[in-house]
């Protein structure tokens, strides 16, 4: 049971008792019904205006998404309007602020692109609508045996309330120009920035990478790292931790600017290595570097590699606030970003080059040959190694705030 | 006869009536505004948070919120920087005019450039600015790229320059965006005082002009731009974006730290930074008691020296003086202008690399990409930026309006008030706001958006105006009415193409305010409202230089546009003989 089973079954209870029809003895006022199967979705959202909250910091990928509207509108008359955010909580914001003034519908936000600590705060907090994944063609098509992330979103079950989109692992990116042989594990990575101090960033947690670098740092330290697939309780954390922090107390005099500062992003981190102060970065798509070598981002030296452990990896997802004003819009525009068309598009490293999370033997043999004819990228890892699972959303907060309370005070 | 000799300043009642509702309107709109925008940040900040479950109050979140880890010593950095920033910058600015033009005219050549520079650097995106300037100072910057050759790098030194623990970086780069705002507050107020008759004075009685001006003019002109120089001290204690850019990474300054807050996936966190935020106020307010010491003591210093009653002071102090102010000024005016041409030359890269000097490879590619994307912010900025500063402009009006028929007095009673969203620090009141933005279901909407912006517009165009409207010579308004013409008809016949100048600059101030405006548009827009400011700030993240500079060198060259034009339309009107 998850750990925020109470909220999270009064969720389900009031999207169940919403869709059941019995809304008018809830709090009724629903401008935008249900819709019952996707039939019906479709035609409720024809000429839906649906407001997609999205990370919209990197031009390539904000031109995908303004492909999908094109295509969403000429197809389905559903408007598909781009919010760019710097943070991803700043849409949970927006539907929390909402919430708290009493707007039950009609909300701000329709589709929010999604995953780890951010679904599991709006999903305890009952700010989801679904579930709803069951209702998209498309989601037949995914196979979760196979990837179990495609339902567990950083161990926290996803019940059908964010529909997967793409698909992640931590990759380390290195200049081949200045280094011939690239460390291949976190302790050789600590040998490596000893013998070239200043060469090495990574971004300050709270961010994102530099979290997941905290998580795959104490991955591979761990004696047990099956301890961080459950719940982080304050005991246990300082001794599962005490290597992380030993590591960091050696590897931060050897950091960039001797780790009195620290790169505010993993975009700025790579900007370092283009700028020539680092030789090394990380990102979360492994074809980051080939995407950002085609658009001269990026030498042409760099290349891609997981460590030898394997490397932290998830899957990121689109979800529904629960007073979306379009919901059915959100369905239709959920399921088109599944379809192995536009899932094939956005594996295309020259247009975005994020993994699919569609399970090619699903597909049809015309639907798959799009994908077979995708370019290989020049610096993306040809094997990809062993996907470690992400650990309990608990671990990032405390990780987040040991770091802070050990290195920024 | 009768009705000439009437004073102008008791017209018929029914006037007065009409137009007293407006600055009370004015008034009650920004308190309320504010006062809302406490009150939705006071209650979280008091434990009070129902959507969480929280519907108790307790001192928690403000307890949470004095343990944070690092707090003392962001709020320290911010409070040494945004002081720090503050003093340059009001020297610079005030000693850059008292050694190129004392006398407020404007007629030197020198003075002429030095107007040309400032613009270019107001009218710059802040963002870009600091981008700029980053890229300027960092080891891999363009400065070791100039001079890698000579000092044989080929990979860059690793220094602390640009995130130093201290925040001089971010200090820097307020002292560069708000030097040339201060200069040009500074000037306007000259203007006014007519230093010329008061220095021959001076002069009649044996004083040096180089020791007159501080004693007899300084004063007078300080007094007259005290608001402004609050207002840039609030804001360099409660900028975000230059912060992240070039402010302390560890900690961050105070108002990155509630940001960060804000957007922690731990939706708790949002009530200790609301607790935060109620800390942040706390030390704006300190940091302007700290001003007003540090405002009486130099007073105290002023005096002592005037009343010496020294005559001169020996030419080689003032010469010293007159180069240091010149040499760190033009210093701070390269630094910003060569950031600006940073941006315009990484628009046209495709490829630049350490340690070239210059690109090594030149496209017009990223402009080319960026075309598609660019007409709805634009258009949206300066649709918005029209509305916001025509409302504001004829806001303004009624109120000096008001006050020319009513009494000064009477106007100016509660001027500060019209500066609230100016000092109350951003981070603070405007998450509240947007809180009750939301609870009149507001949000989203250009109204909303527009609203925002005229907190923040109305001030500025009100300030850019009111001190030419009471300087203006009230025996012209006189003499029309004498001839028989109505308080409407001496508004709009007489006043407004006398002050023809400051409308425009009040117009070119309203515009560019709101075209800079961040947070307020993101807040009150739920992101949906996209202008080139909220663009700019969404592609920072991106880490593309090159696209970067695009919405840099537009939104530069929109601003630098209105306000060249503001300068063409507010010439004085030419008449002919001959019709």
């Amino acid at each position: 049971m998850p750990p925020n089973g109470r909220l999270t079954r009064r969720a389900l209870l009031q999207t169940v008792a919403v869709a059941a029809g019995l809304a008018p003895c809830a709090r009724a006022g629903l401008a935008d019904p249900v819709p019952a199967d996707f039939a019906a979705a479709l035609r409720q959202a024809a000429g839906q205006t649906v407001y997609f909250n999205a990370w919209g910091g990197d031009p390539k990928i904000n031109d995908y998404i303004l492909w999908a509207a094109g295509e969403l509108e000429r197809r389905h008359g559903v408007v598909l309007k781009l919010v760019k955010l710097n943070d991803t909580a700043e849409a949970v914001s927006h539907v929390l602020a909402e919430k708290t003034a009493g707007r039950g519908d009609g909300g701000s936000v329709d589709l929010i692109w999604i995953n780890g600590e951010n679904f599991a705060a709006m999903k305890a907090s009952a700010l989801l609508f679904g579930p709803f994944t069951a209702l998209l063609p498309n989601f037949r098509l995914v196979d979760p045996a196979r990837n179990p992330t495609l339902l567990v979103d950083f161990t926290v079950p996803t019940e059908g309330f964010e529909s997967p989109w793409g698909m992640a692992q931590f990759t380390f990116f290195y200049d081949s120009a200045r280094i011939a042989t690239p460390p291949r594990s976190m302790k050789a990575l600590l040998a490596w920035v000893q013998e070239n101090p200043g060469r090495f960033a990574y971004p300050a947690p709270p961010d994102f990478i530099g979290t997941t670098f905290l998580k795959q740092v104490l991955h591979e330290l761990s004696a047990d790292p099956a301890v961080l697939q459950q719940p982080s309780d304050p005991q246990q954390f300082t001794v599962i931790s005490a290597p992380l922090w030993d590591y960091l107390d050696r590897l931060h005099p050897a950091l960039w600017r001797q780790g009195k500062a620290f790169p505010e992003s993993a975009t700025a981190q790579r900007q370092l290595l283009n700028d020539g102060e680092v030789d090394l970065y990380m990102a979360f798509n492994p074809a980051d570097a080939s995407s950002a070598i085609a658009q001269k981002l990026l030498p042409e030296t760099v290349r891609g590699l997981v460590p030898e452990a394997g490397s932290i990896a998830n899957t990121h997802f689109l979800a529904i606030p629960f007073n979306a004003n379009a919901k059915a819009g959100a369905l239709v525009a959920a399921d088109f970003l599944l379809s192995p068309e536009a899932q094939a598009r956005k594996a295309d490293p020259e247009i975005w080059g994020d993994p699919t999370v569609l399970a090619l033997d699903r597909l049809e043999p015309e639907e798959r040959a799009a994908f077979d004819r995708l370019p290989e990228g020049v610096a993306t890892p040809r094997d990809l190694g062993r996907a470690l699972p992400e650990p309990h959303p608990s671990w990032v907060a405390a990780l987040e705030q040991a770091w802070i309370a050990r290195y920024a005070r | 006869m009768d009705r000439a000799l009437r004073p102008v300043k008791s017209p018929p009642l029914l006037h007065a009536g009409a137009a007293a509702l407006v600055p009370l309107a004015v008034q009650a709109v920004v308190i309320g505004s504010v006062g809302l925008g406490l009150l939705f940040l006071a209650l979280p900040a008091f434990g009070y948070l129902p959507a969480l479950g929280r519907d108790g109050f307790d001192l928690a979140p403000l307890r949470a919120a004095l343990s944070y880890p690092g707090l003392v010593t962001a709020a320290a950095t911010t409070l040494v920087s945004g002081l720090l920033a503050t003093i340059v910058a009001l020297v610079l600015g005030i000693g850059t005019i008292a050694v190129l033009d004392p006398l407020g005219r404007g007629d030197r050549r020198s003075g002429r450039w030095l107007r040309r520079a400032m613009l270019a650097l107001i009218a710059s995106p802040h963002v870009a600015v600091a981008v700029g300037l980053a890229f300027l100072l960092a080891p891999s910057g363009w400065l070791l790229r100039l001079a890698a050759p000579l000092l044989a790098l080929d990979r860059p030194p690793d220094y602390l320059l640009v995130n130093d623990r201290a925040g001089l970086a971010l200090a820097l780069v307020l002292v560069v965006k708000e030097t040339p705002f201060i200069l040009a507050v500074g000037l306007g107020a000259l203007h006014r005082l007519d230093a010329e008759p008061q220095l021959r004075i001076c002069r009649s009685l044996g004083y040096a002009d180089s020791i007159a001006w501080p004693k007899i003019i300084l004063p007078q002109l300080y007094r007259l731009i005290r608001l402004p120089v609050f207002a840039v001290l609030a804001y360099g204690l409660s900028v975000v974006d230059l912060s992240i850019i070039l402010g302390p990474s560890l900690p961050p300054t105070l108002p990155v730290l509630i940001l960060r807050l804000t957007v922690d996936p731990d939706l708790s966190s949002r009530m200790t930074a609301a607790g935060a935020g109620l800390l942040q106020i706390g030390l704006v307010a300190a940091a302007f008691g700290i001003w007003c010491g540090i405002e009486s003591l130099a007073a105290r210093m002023i005096k002592g020296g005037t009343m010496s009653g020294r005559r001169a002071v020996p030419a080689w102090i003032t010469s010293i003086i007159r180069r240091s102010i010149l040499g760190v000024a033009g210093i701070a005016l390269m630094l910003g202008l060569a950031a600006i041409a940073a941006m315009a030359l990484w628009s046209v890269a495709e490829v630049w690399r350490f340690p070239d000097p210059v690109p090594s490879a030149f496209s017009l590619q990223t402009w080319d990409s960026v075309a598609g994307a660019l007409a709805l912010p634009l258009w949206n900025s300066i649709g918005l930026a029209a509305a916001a500063t025509a409302l504001a402009l004829a806001t303004a009006v009624a109120c000096l309006e008001f006050e020319d028929r009513i009494g000064a007095a009477a106007g100016r009673r509660g001027q500060w008030i019209l500066f609230l969203p100016l000092l109350a620090p951003e981070m603070g009141f405007l998450f509240g706001l947007e809180v009750a933005a939301g609870r009149l279901g507001v949000t989203g909407s250009a109204g909303a958006v527009l609203w925002f912006h005229l907190l923040f517009v109305f001030p500025y165009v009100f300030f850019s105006l009111s001190e030419p409207w009471r300087a203006l010579d009230t025996r012209y308004a006189r003499t029309a009415r004498c001839l028989g013409a109505g308080p409407w008809r001496v508004l709009l016949r007489v006043k407004a193409p006398l002050l023809r100048a400051p409308l425009a600059l009040g117009i070119a101030v309203g515009l560019s305010v709101s075209l800079s405006l961040y947070l307020p548009t993101v807040l009150a827009g739920a992101g949906r409202i996209t202008t080139l400011a909220t663009e700019t700030v969404a592609l920072y993240g991106g880490g593309d230089r090159r696209v970067l500079g695009v919405y840099a060198i537009l939104q530069t060259a929109l601003t630098a546009a209105i306000f060249t034009a503001a300068v063409l339309l507010g010439r004085p009107r030419r008449f002919h003989r001959s019709a």
